[in-house]
């Protein structure tokens, strides 16, 4: 497990080493170590020099990882309390709903299905003709459906290999009415379904979702989906090995990929893969109809075509569902997934130093019977995740912004603001949203999240911070319905000095940031004085809370 | 372009303008420190054998029926009738272009070989030529690199990189135009109170920054920092139209990019070129018509952009052409025969194109064999040299420092800019 840990993250890492004595910055600086009794054991990483969180903060972000909302205030007052509550109160968050949609934002921002548009002819489908308004919630199904796939198992106590093995899908409504599927379970909303067209059993390799983000071509043969394959399940990158063309021998490329040394080494491991995606050939790969449905009677196409028998680095498969579920067994598996979630959760890709401790999940999960919530229990128990501030040379992220579904999903869940226009949800859009400005992964140009702040983020969030406050104001203190929303106990007649002022103050900073702090709460009476000097007291709260969505302990988890 | 009294106003407000704004007769020589980029990116793989690589002077690769060779003012490329504006662009501006030939980009996958051409990396982090030159500008813009459009890579200089969105949607973000883009009504703060709650913000990431905790220090910083060119921005440029309308040719849409250069908001800007329609360069299939098309737009649409630098003023007081290189280049090459489709695949080396300020015109530095491989070169000549240095993506990338000021070698040791076109 450890070796395969080593070959994964060694693989991604191409950083030379620091001098002796200095340690790498997440930013990829050299710096010296910090001189400490515990570093002295040969930790490279400084780790030993990192305090964790404190439990109200680390439940804070533990909340928003998981569900995508702070912890409500007697969560917090719960562990405030009594900080090991921390991981009583996780457990029961593991089985919120809300994990779902998480999941499929964090497994998105590697899988990079979900794209503002995908490259087929949109007016064959009469539904998107008729309503091009319908086209952006149908782009974000398509994209989303591997993920939701993904999730369901991880959220349903399935094994992490059913990914690969179930005949299911999950769709909504509006996919199901435009393909080959039928609902499983009913009801509303993405539901469990199964495909009508003969495509075998392989989970998410048989998905339209995913196929319709990595499509093929009459040259490509399925090979950009059987690298797309290598890459998101085994965590092998086929497509990251330089190679030169000098070097062939043949000048066509067909030739050259049977035939030439330079070609070989990634092409005999591709094809075989690629033989058995030929069920998903297109006549037409920008046909919606054509690519939406599998062609049993095209199976026998790859082989055909590729001149190779169906494979697996070398291990025979009869098709694609023999395809998927030896990946499902390969060893490479579970730890590429956890590695996908460490991405997500640390703010910060694998390195060679986090092999132990990546190991350690993997044995957990392993142990759990792979069931994926085990993996993120075990990733957040580890020093990494929990890091919260660290003394010179110390290298973990310990500023990690909010994803922007996190920012949209907290904001709305504390002040009842969510940012849509014309049915986009503009913080998870970038055709006229702000995904990628505020540093969201669109899966095609933008494929890794923004780690360091600019000015296109900034104006999201304040932007947003002032959107959301005003409504919550609007709707709470000027409708005079405070009482169980954000301004909770916040009176439009109270002024800094009265003790319902402070503690209302106090209270909101409390619950947005997970932290007390007198001198910074002095700094909100100040600006609610000096604001509401000008332009009064409903104005001073829309600046107060403003400021703290701005906040960097808000904007940060 | 701006009407000239606002363009007035806003140097008056200056805040962090780059240059001087002096009087035409009084422009001073561009320094390569002061020299402005606009990076066109023409994504999918244009086929270098239809201009840049003749492959007549082969004798053993695939002629492209209709073409023959043409050489104006030290630049030789390949001409056809149906692609006019190829030849017309060339000729108007050899005095002020240069080819970059041979590049060595060793994938065959688009993702890959964009990170490869941008940033001369191709594993890890790093930041891209664009995000590096702006990065190093000097007098802080406020926008140092500005993507209009296209990939866009960034490392330690991502506080450096601004992006417009697809739409433009930063504009109604910095002139608070974005709050009437809701489903629920919103209204914003009024002026002085959002100034106070920025200055109460900044504040909270100053005092952030003061930890001894290096990477909330460094980040909380760089957010602060983010915040002050925020606030600066609107305040020199608030009524700025940065929006952008991908639906329109690249001459239109990178009209945000070429007013911010001219302010000296900008450093750099970039912007993608996808062809005729917008339909991208990877021909896999029917290359000879696509190619064609692509390449009379592309081309055109250069001659108008050129038109437009050479109109506006520059911050420096000469034109703006003066200032700008334009980089024209595209990820990844063409198999220099046909496949079974008539289309071309992917091919490892490719070409670059350098047009405007501080470009010396006419060169072509490298070259290819028969074989339609990149040839060695001497770097400090221009000329194909079998023992010289082959040509990577990082001696572009160095060749590109070189020109804006920037030491190569802090960020692509050991490897020497093409002098020749320095």
């Amino acid at each position: 497990m450890r070796t395969l840990l080593a070959v994964l993250l060694a693989a991604g890492c191409g950083e030379a080493p620091c001098p002796e004595g200095e340690g790498r910055t997440a930013e990829g600086v050299c710096l010296p170590l910090a001189t400490d009794e515990h570093a002295g054991d040969g930790d490279p990483t400084g780790v030993s020099t990192v305090e964790p969180l404190a439990a109200p903060r680390l439940a804070r972000r533990m909340s928003l990882d998981i569900r995508g909302v702070l912890p409500t205030a007697s969560e917090l007052a719960e562990v405030e309390a009594d900080p090991s509550a921390v991981e009583r109160l996780r457990s029961g968050w593991l089985s919120d709903p809300r994990l779902e949609a998480r999941l499929v934002h964090l497994f998105g921002a590697v899988w990079h299905t979900r794209v503002d548009r995908f490259d087929i002819n949109y007016f064959e489908y009469d539904t998107l003709r008729d309503d091009p308004t319908v086209e952006h919630a149908f782009d974000r199904a398509v994209g989303e459906e591997p993920l939701r796939l993904m999730a369901w198992v991880a959220t349903t106590d399935r094994p992490w290999q059913e990914i690969l093995t179930t005949d299911r899908t999950r769709l909504p409504p509006l996919l199901l009415d435009l393909w080959p599927a039928e609902s499983v379970s009913g009801g509303g909303g993405w539901q469990e379904a199964r495909y009508t067209d003969g495509r075998p059993a392989a989970g998410v390799l048989a998905t339209n979702g995913l196929w319709w983000r990595y499509p093929t071509s009459a040259s490509n043969k399925n090979r950009t989906r059987a690298a797309a394959a290598a890459r998101l399940l085994v965590c092998v990158d086929l497509l990251d090995r330089e190679i030169t063309v000098d070097r062939l021998g043949a000048t066509d490329s067909e030739d050259a990929v049977r035939t030439s040394p330079e070609c070989i080494g990634c092409h005999s491991v591709l094809d075989p893969m690629a033989s058995t995606m030929s069920g998903f050939n297109p006549d037409n790969p920008h046909s919606g109809p054509e690519t939406h449905r599998y062609h049993p009677e095209r199976e026998h196409e790859g082989p055909t075509e590729l001149g190779v028998s169906p494979a697996w680095f070398g291990t025979p498969v009869e098709d694609l569902g023999g395809l998927a579920s030896t990946i499902a067994d390969d060893p490479r598996f579970l730890p590429c997934t956890v590695s996908q979630l460490a991405r997500g959760l640390w703010g910060r890709s694998p390195r060679p130093s986090d092999e132990a401790q990546l190991a350690a999940v993997v044995d957990a999960l392993e142990a759990g019977g792979a069931r994926l919530p085990v993996a993120l229990a075990a990733l957040m128990d580890g020093p990494t995740y929990r890091a919260g501030s660290q003394g010179a040379g110390g290298q973990e992220v310990t500023a990690r912004w909010l994803w922007p579904d996190q920012l949209s999903t907290a904001v709305e869940a504390a002040t009842g603001f969510r940012w849509s226009w014309l049915g986009f949800e503009l913080l998870d859009d970038d055709t006229i949203g702000y995904r990628v400005l505020m540093g969201g992964v669109e899966g095609v140009a933008t494929t890794a999240p923004q780690d360091r702040p600019g000015l296109a983020m900034a104006a999201v969030w304040k932007r947003v911070a002032e959107a959301a406050a005003d409504h919550a104001v609007a709707t709470e203190l000027e409708a005079g319905r405070a009482g169980a929303g954000l301004l909770a106990g916040v009176s439009l007649s109270d002024v800094p000095g009265d003790p319902s002022f402070d503690d209302a103050l106090s209270d909101l900073r409390w619950r947005l940031l997970a932290e007390r702090d007198p001198e910074a709460e002095a700094a909100l009476a100040e600006l609610w004085s000096a604001v509401s000097a000008q332009a009064g007291p409903a104005v001073a709260w829309r600046a107060v809370v403003a400021a703290l969505l701005r906040d960097p302990r808000f904007v940060t988890r | 372009m701006l009407a000239p009294s606002r363009r007035a106003l806003l140097r008056l407000a200056g805040a962090g303008a780059v240059g001087l704004a002096l009087p035409h007769r009084a422009r001073a020589a561009i320094t390569p420190a002061q020299r402005r980029f606009l990076f066109v990116f023409c994504e999918g793989g244009w086929d270098q054998t239809r201009v840049f690589h003749p492959p007549q002077d082969s004798g053993t690769l695939q002629v492209e029926p209709g073409a023959s060779v043409v050489e104006s003012g030290g630049l030789r490329f390949v001409d056809h009738a149906g692609r006019p504006a190829v030849r017309r662009f060339l000729e108007a501006n050899a005095p002020r272009a240069s080819f970059l030939h041979g590049i060595e980009v060793p994938s065959i996958a688009h993702a890959r070989c964009q990170k490869l051409v941008t940033t001369g990396a191709a594993e890890g982090v790093a930041d891209d030529w664009a995000a590096i030159l702006g990065g190093e500008a000097q007098g802080a813009p406020l926008l140092p690199t500005l993507v209009a459009s296209g990939p866009s890579t960034t490392d330690r200089h991502t506080s450096r990189v601004v992006r417009l969105g697809e739409t433009g949607q930063l504009s109604g973000l910095l002139s608070g135009e974005a709050f009437a883009r809701s489903d629920r009504p919103v209204q914003g703060l009024p002026t002085a109170v959002e100034a106070a709650v920025d200055a109460h913000v900044q504040a909270r990431f100053a005092a952030a920054a003061q930890v001894s905790d290096p990477v909330w220090s460094e980040r909380a910083r760089e957010a602060e920092g983010a915040l002050q060119d925020l606030a600066d921005l609107r305040a020199a440029a608030g009524d700025l139209d940065l929006s952008i309308d991908p639906s329109v040719q690249v001459p239109d849409q990178v009209q945000p990019v070429l007013d911010a250069l001219e302010l000296g908001l900008s450093r750099v800007g970039c912007i993608r070129h996808m062809g005729l329609n917008h339909m991208g360069w990877d021909t896999h299939a029917d290359n000879t018509a696509l190619q064609t098309a692509h390449y009379e737009t592309l081309f055109t649409d250069l001659e108008i952009i050129l038109a437009d630098l050479d109109a506006r003023p520059g911050p420096a007081g000469g034109r703006l052409s003066d200032e700008v290189t334009v980089v024209v280049f595209s990820e990844m090459g063409r198999t220099p025969r046909d496949n079974a489709t008539s289309g071309r695949d992917h091919w490892t080396f490719t070409s670059a194109m350098l047009v405007g300020g501080g470009i010396p015109g006419g060169r072509m530095a490298g070259g290819y064999d028969d074989l339609g491989l990149g040839r060695g070169v001497d770097l400090a000549t221009g000329m194909p040299d079998d023992a010289g240095v082959g040509l990577t993506s990082r001696h572009f990338g160095a060749t590109l420092l070189a020109l804006g000021g920037v030491d190569p070698a802090a960020y692509v040791p050991g490897v020497d800019p093409v002098s020749w076109l320095v």
